[in-house]
Order: C-alpha cells, then sequence, then structure tokens
C-alpha cells in the first residue's frame, strides 16, 4: 500500500520552480529583500496574491505596501516566504479535479494549525516563530496525499470518522493504510523540504517517538496547534475523536492551563482577522 | 531542489559569524546590571554585527535613551504594529533604510532599538537583530526579577532591621542573619553564651527554648524558636535587655503595696482607737455605776491602747525619716546584755498573752558597742514582737530565744522561734517596706509591715547586717550583727 502511495506522489502537483527559488532565498543569510522580490515576480499571479495578502487584516500593518521588496522589509522574509507557501498549498489542495470531500475544512485546519501553532511559539518565547507557522500549515499533508491517490477511498474514510466519532489516524490504522503522518513524510522528503517540516509532519500524533531531540519543541509546538486548532473548530480536519494532548509535548514546553488558556485567546483574535486568507 | 533548503543554520561562514556575535554578546553582557547598560551592550554587539549608519535607543514609551535623534512620531504606527505583533521591521525611508527592532520577551516591552542602514537589509541582518533583541531581552527581564528580588530582600530587611526586638538566625553553621537592632546592641558575651546555647538546644530538640540572664545588675531575656527554611532548621533568637520593664514591675509592685499598706495602716489605727473611743464613752456615761476597779481596768486598756498608737506613729515617723533619708542615730557605748534583757523583759507579758515563752541565754558576759540604745532596742522589740505575733497556734510550747555570741569584730545577736516560718521565695523580700508575708488583706495578724525594714536600716546605720535563716512551718532565726565599734553614720 505505502509503495503506491509513493509511486503516486510523483503525479502530485510539486512545488514550481518560483515556490521553491523562494523558499531558497528565504534561507540564505546575504539574500536581500530585492532578491525575494525578483523571485516572486516571475510567477505574476502569486506575486499578486502575496501582495494582497501582505496588506490584508491579518498582518494588519499600518501602513499600505506597495511593492513586494516592501512586503519582505516590512513583513520580514520568512514570513513573505510564508504567504507564498500558503498560496501554494491553497492551490494543492483546490486544483485536485477528483476531489469528493470538503477540502475548505481541510484548509481551514491547516491554516488554524498553522496559526495556533505560531500562537503557541510566541507564548512559550520561541524567537522562529514563522518556522513553525509552516510546519503547522503543513503538517497534514499526507491527507490531501490521500485525497489525490484515493479520492473515494478517502471521501469513505472522512465518513467512518465523522460516524464513528474516531480520529482519522485510528481509521487509517484500522483499514491497515500507511498514515497521514508517514504519507506526508515521504511527500515532503521527496520535494527535499527542511528537516523541521518533515519531522512535524511525521510525528504530530507522535511526539514521543520522535527520533531527534533537536526539534522536539517545535514538533511539540506543532502538536499543541493541531490539537487545539482542532478544538477551536471540531472536525475540520476530518477527525472526530477526543483530541489527545501529548504529555511528551505537555512536559517539553513546559505547558500550564494559563498558558493554554491564554494561547487559545490569542489565537482565537488571529483567527477572527484571518478571514482573507480563507480564499487566495 | 537545493541543498541549501534543508541548511539548519546557514553556512559554515555564518554560523562561524554567528559564534563570534555570541561571543561578544556574552562579553558585553557579563558585566551588566542596569538596565540601561544592557541596552547600551545591545547597541554595541549590533554595530559590530551590522553596518549601520546610526543607531538609537528608546524606552518602552518611545523616548530616547541614548543615540542618535530620530524623528520618532514618523515611525509610531510602526513601532505599535511592532509591540503588538512582537516583531521587527524594516522601512525604506528616502535613501537609506530604517529599521525598528522591539527588545521584548513574551508581553514584556524594555525599549526600542531605530536603527538607520545605508543598504537594504539582507535576510541575515534582520535575523541578527532579532536574535539580539531577543537575547537582550532576557538579560533584561533577568536585571527586573533580579531588582525586584533585591527589593523584596530590602524591604524584608528593613522591617526586620525596624523592629524592636534584636533578632539573629542560627544553623548549623552559625549565625546566617543578625538585624541592625541586634548589632547595635552589642550584647555582653555573658548574654551571647546563653543565646547561643539555647539556639543549639532549639536545633537538637526542634522546639521553643525561653531563658533570662543577669548581668551587672541588667537582665536580659531570651526567647529562640526553630525556624523551618526548605528543608533545613534554623534557630530564631531574640535577645532583649528587660531591666526597665523588670524595674517598671518593680515599680508597679511597690505601688500595689502602698495601696496595700494605707488599707493597712488604717485597720492598724482604727483597732486601738475604737478602742480607746468604745472605753473613754463607756466611762463617760457610766461614771457614778463603776467601781475602781473596773475603772482602773478600762484606764488602763485606754493607756495600752494609746501606747500602741503611739507605737505605730512612732513607726509611721521612722519610716517617713527613713524615706527622707534623715532617721538618725545618736551613739554612745551601750551594753547588748542588757540591752536585750530589757527587751525581753518588755516583751514578755505580750509573750505570755499570746502563750510564747522569752528567754535570753547570751554566750558572753560582756558586750560592749557604739551605737543608739534606743534604735538597737527598738531592732530587737521588733523582732521578738515578730516572734511572737507570728507563732503556730497548734504549737505546745511556743518560744522565742535570744542569743548573743562574739563573732568578729563584733556580736551576733539571734532571735530564734518555732513559729510559721517564712516561705523560701519571702526570704528576700521581708526586708523591703510594706512587705507582709500575708500581704493579702487578712488582718490575721496585726501590724504596719514597716518593721523589718525600719529594722534593717537601723543596723545597716551601725555598719551591721540582718538576715535570716527559716524553714516554712518549722520556726526562723533571725540574724542581728552589730561591729564593736563604728563611726560612720
Amino acid at each position: 500500500m505505502l509503495e503506491k502511495v509513493i509511486e503516486s506522489i510523483e503525479k502530485l502537483p510539486s512545488p514550481s520552480f518560483v515556490v521553491q527559488r523562494i523558499i531558497s532565498v528565504c534561507s540564505k543569510p546575504d539574500a536581500s529583500s530585492e532578491e525575494v522580490a525578483r523571485a516572486l515576480l516571475m510567477d505574476a499571479s502569486l506575486s499578486a496574491r502575496v501582495l494582497r495578502l501582505a496588506n490584508s487584516a491579518y498582518y494588519g500593518i499600518p501602513r499600505k505596501i506597495t511593492t513586494l521588496s516592501e512586503a519582505v522589509m516590512i513583513l520580514g522574509f520568512k514570513t513573505v516566504r510564508n504567504i507564498a507557501l500558503s498560496v501554494f498549498t491553497y492551490d494543492m489542495i483546490f486544483k485536485n479535479q477528483e476531489s469528493v470531500v470538503d477540502r475548505k475544512k481541510l484548509w481551514a485546519h491547516f491554516l488554524y494549525t498553522a496559526i495556533v501553532s505560531e500562537t503557541v511559539a510566541e507564548v512559550v518565547g520561541y524567537p522562529l516563530k514563522e518556522e513553525v507557522f509552516v510546519a503547522g500549515l503543513l503538517h497534514d499533508i499526507g491527507k490531501v496525499v490521500y485525497d489525490y491517490v484515493f479520492p473515494k477511498l478517502f471521501e469513505t474514510m472522512v465518513k467512518i470518522a465523522e460516524k464513528g466519532k474516531m480520529n482519522m489516524l485510528d481509521v487509517e490504522r484500522e483499514l491497515g493504510m500507511p498514515s497521514h503522518e508517514l504519507v506526508g513524510k515521504k511527500l515532503l522528503e521527496s520535494w527535499n523540504f527542511p528537516d523541521l517540516l518533515v519531522f512535524s509532519t511525521a510525528h504530530h500524533h507522535s511526539v514521543e517517538s520522535l527520533s531527534s531531540d533537536f526539534f522536539l519543541s517545535q514538533v511539540s509546538m506543532v502538536q499543541l496547534g493541531d490539537v487545539l486548532a482542532n478544538l477551536i473548530a471540531r472536525g475540520r480536519s476530518f477527525s472526530w475523536g477526543d483530541p489527545i494532548l501529548s504529555p511528551t509535548a505537555m512536559r517539553t514546553l513546559k505547558m500550564k492551563p494559563r498558558l493554554i488558556s491564554k494561547i487559545l485567546e490569542r489565537a482565537k483574535v488571529k483567527i477572527s482577522k484571518a478571514e482573507e486568507l480563507m480564499e487566495i | 531542489m537545493e541543498n541549501v533548503v534543508r541548511d539548519r543554520g546557514g553556512s559554515a561562514t555564518s554560523s562561524g559569524k554567528l559564534l563570534t556575535l555570541l561571543s561578544l554578546f556574552v562579553m558585553e553582557f557579563s558585566g551588566v546590571r542596569e538596565e540601561d547598560e544592557a541596552l547600551k551592550a545591545l547597541t554595541s554587539v549590533l554595530k559590530r554585527a551590522v553596518d549601520v549608519k546610526g543607531i538609537s535607543l528608546l524606552d518602552q514609551d518611545m523616548k530616547k535613551v541614548t543615540g542618535e535623534d530620530f524623528d520618532v512620531q514618523r515611525y509610531e504606527d510602526l513601532m505599535k504594529w511592532c509591540k503588538e505583533n512582537s516583531v521587527s521591521t524594516f522601512v525604506q525611508d528616502g535613501d537609506h533604510f530604517v529599521g525598528i527592532v522591539p527588545v521584548m520577551k513574551r508581553e514584556n516591552l524594555f525599549g526600542f532599538i531605530l536603527v538607520v542602514l545605508p543598504n537594504q537589509p539582507s535576510l541575515e541582518e534582520t535575523e541578527t537583530f532579532r536574535i539580539f533583541s531577543f537575547l537582550a531581552a532576557i538579560v533584561l527581564e533577568n536585571i527586573k526579577l533580579y531588582k525586584s528580588l533585591e527589593e523584596t530582600y530590602n524591604y524584608v530587611s528593613n522591617i526586620m532591621n525596624a523592629l524592636p526586638e534584636a533578632i539573629f538566625v542560627y544553623g548549623k553553621d552559625g549565625v546566617s542573619f543578625r538585624n541592625r537592632r541586634f548589632i547595635e546592641a552589642n550584647f555582653p558575651d555573658q548574654v551571647m553564651r546563653k543565646a547561643f546555647q539555647l539556639s543549639e538546644e532549639v536545633l537538637e530538640l526542634g522546639k521553643a527554648r525561653v531563658g533570662e540572664v543577669e548581668f551587672e545588675r541588667e537582665y536580659y531575656s531570651i526567647v529562640s524558636q526553630p525556624l523551618v527554611y526548605g528543608e533545613r532548621v534554623f534557630a530564631l533568637t531574640a535577645v532583649a535587655n528587660v531591666t526597665a520593664t523588670k524595674e517598671l514591675e518593680k515599680l508597679r509592685q511597690i505601688d500595689r503595696m502602698k495601696t496595700e499598706f494605707i488599707a493597712n495602716i488604717s485597720h492598724e489605727l482604727r483597732t486601738p482607737l475604737a478602742a480607746i473611743k468604745a472605753y473613754a464613752e463607756t466611762l463617760l456615761n457610766n461614771l457614778e455605776e463603776l467601781d475602781a476597779e473596773t475603772l482602773r481596768e478600762f484606764v488602763r486598756i485606754i493607756l495600752q491602747q494609746s501606747d500602741h498608737l503611739e507605737k505605730i506613729l512612732e513607726e509611721l515617723l521612722d519610716f517617713s525619716s527613713l524615706e527622707r533619708k534623715s532617721l538618725k542615730v545618736v551613739k554612745e557605748e551601750v551594753d547588748l546584755c542588757s540591752m536585750i534583757e530589757e527587751a525581753v523583759d518588755a516583751m514578755k507579758e505580750y509573750g505570755a498573752s499570746r502563750g510564747v515563752e522569752l528567754y535570753f541565754e547570751p554566750g558572753t558576759d560582756e558586750a560592749r558597742v557604739m551605737g543608739d540604745p534606743r534604735r538597737l532596742k527598738q531592732v530587737l522589740l521588733n523582732l521578738l514582737s515578730n516572734a511572737i505575733k507570728y507563732s503556730k497556734e497548734d504549737e505546745s510550747e511556743k518560744f522565742a530565744r535570744v542569743t548573743l555570741e562574739r563573732n568578729g569584730n563584733g556580736y551576733l545577736i539571734a532571735v530564734e522561734d518555732n513559729g510559721i516560718g517564712i516561705p523560701e521565695s519571702m526570704k528576700d523580700k521581708i526586708f523591703e517596706k510594706f512587705f507582709r508575708v500575708d500581704s493579702s488583706l487578712t488582718y490575721k495578724v496585726p501590724g504596719t509591715g514597716l518593721g523589718l525594714t525600719i529594722a534593717k536600716e537601723i543596723v545597716e546605720m551601725h555598719g551591721g547586717k540582718i538576715w535570716v535563716e527559716s524553714e516554712e512551718g518549722k520556726g526562723s532565726k533571725f540574724f542581728v550583727w552589730i561591729p564593736e565599734g563604728h563611726d560612720g553614720g
């Protein structure tokens, strides 16, 4: 089964040259905002959408941004990269002609998890919060793979999860399918995406089995972000079982109930401003 | 896909640069104790890391702390946005670029750094600003915490130092805290030895201990109690000089005794007066009907009671002159033997009335001293009268024995009885003014409570000594020692 999935991965839409170029530039120390702008400009539609989103209520910049270079300077390299990656992920979800599931829900879960995970980073005081945002954004990419490879089967799985009040992970296990963690991991690996994204996708339900301590905190943030995003909007992830907070993640982040309510409170405010990100 | 995407922290050169910057940061911040020092150290590190044209440091309220002057108002909107979103930002302004870097940790904002850059900032430069302002914020938060801790400590120390008690904390490793009052008090070694001893006991027993030390006429009270701090046990010990309190207590007691004395003396005066009045009235109303025998008896009683009254008044007068330090003794050669005989004879009748037999057993033939015969006799009369007064009612053979013997360069008179005796705790006090063992107002035994006080004064004016040996319920033995010849007084 896994082999079949891996074979099909090649048929899935992969990041365009422009997206790859942006990711690459945004991790080059001597990169300038001009360079990022030039990379973006190679895709006119992407450039327009990035500029529009940069000016959206979600970022709430008090000045109007007119150029991409300005967007990079004001919002930061990583944020602009995140916007570009969000556009790409959004397109990937919605380009699928065969899909029969409610993909708006799935996108909402992707976006909410990104926002909540980033909020977790803020609250625990992790400076590279933009990296956590992408990790949250892509953590469930395995579900998109299933939607491409077995659209019908995936629809059935979604129904089973909803009727049986089950988590998607348990549905996959019962059907003897590889988990969406593993499938997502394979996809991101094939795209040569950064390790953090690979690890957080592969372990967002299994923080305790993470082999690398280097990413333990960041993956824990995504785990908590995922659970809280599910609490904020039930079933958007197609998982209907009880949300499970990982003890390992809680311990790693030194999480306390007071901090969790703070995260929820702040994330809800951000989500309320994120309407423009729902349809990009 | 380019390999650089999977790079964790940038290229080798940039991570080398980061290490250098981190080292600089550590160096600059290691001596920092104040908030503005920390912010200045931060600008110094940033200046070396990034090519800046100008740098300025603002506080939380966007007021300049140090550095170049900026038209802050131009960037106020962005500064607010940076603060709300915990992010730094860069904008083009004319031909240069301005960076706004909030120095904050979680929601705590410590200030802003404004930088002017000649060129567009690179990714590395923006990240450098962000990471180092973040690190600085941690240092600043620690400084704040340290300061608030220091403040709390000072606050508590102030309270400790303002306490009227002198306290110290004692543990296994000795004294770990002393308050100012304690340091200033500079207690004598003797007192401190006791204080440490009690503290040791507290550590050992885990129970409070109290003690008192008298040193050079000063009284010290020591209270030590266990103080549990985490796993460790200390002794919290308070030392206080309670001399003033003790004296106050004494004064209060004297006051109390004076009140009792007045009540007592009124009673003492009223008893003979009432008798005199009653007999005089009877005489006046029934003069014709009374026979000579009865008349004589009545007049004898009146005279006796008048003598008693006179004696009380004399005692009061003596006491009053004693208080005014004007009691006088007129010295001449006195034969103690005959003086004692006279006194014993004078009291014989009173003794007989209470069933007390009086003896005098002189241990020497001749005993001559320089002294006031009237006063010395007064002392002896007082001792004998006490021996009779405080006789034991159910004793079959009541007695009061006077002995006289040569002792050193003087003579020792002892008056011994088998009366009710004096409780151990009262022995020192019976010579104090107003004091009576049965100081409750029972009037069981008549007396002013001044007799022994006056006796002691008289004996001391002769350069002598008076003391008592007694066992409660068995009897008392008063000693009076008078030197042969004394010039003072």
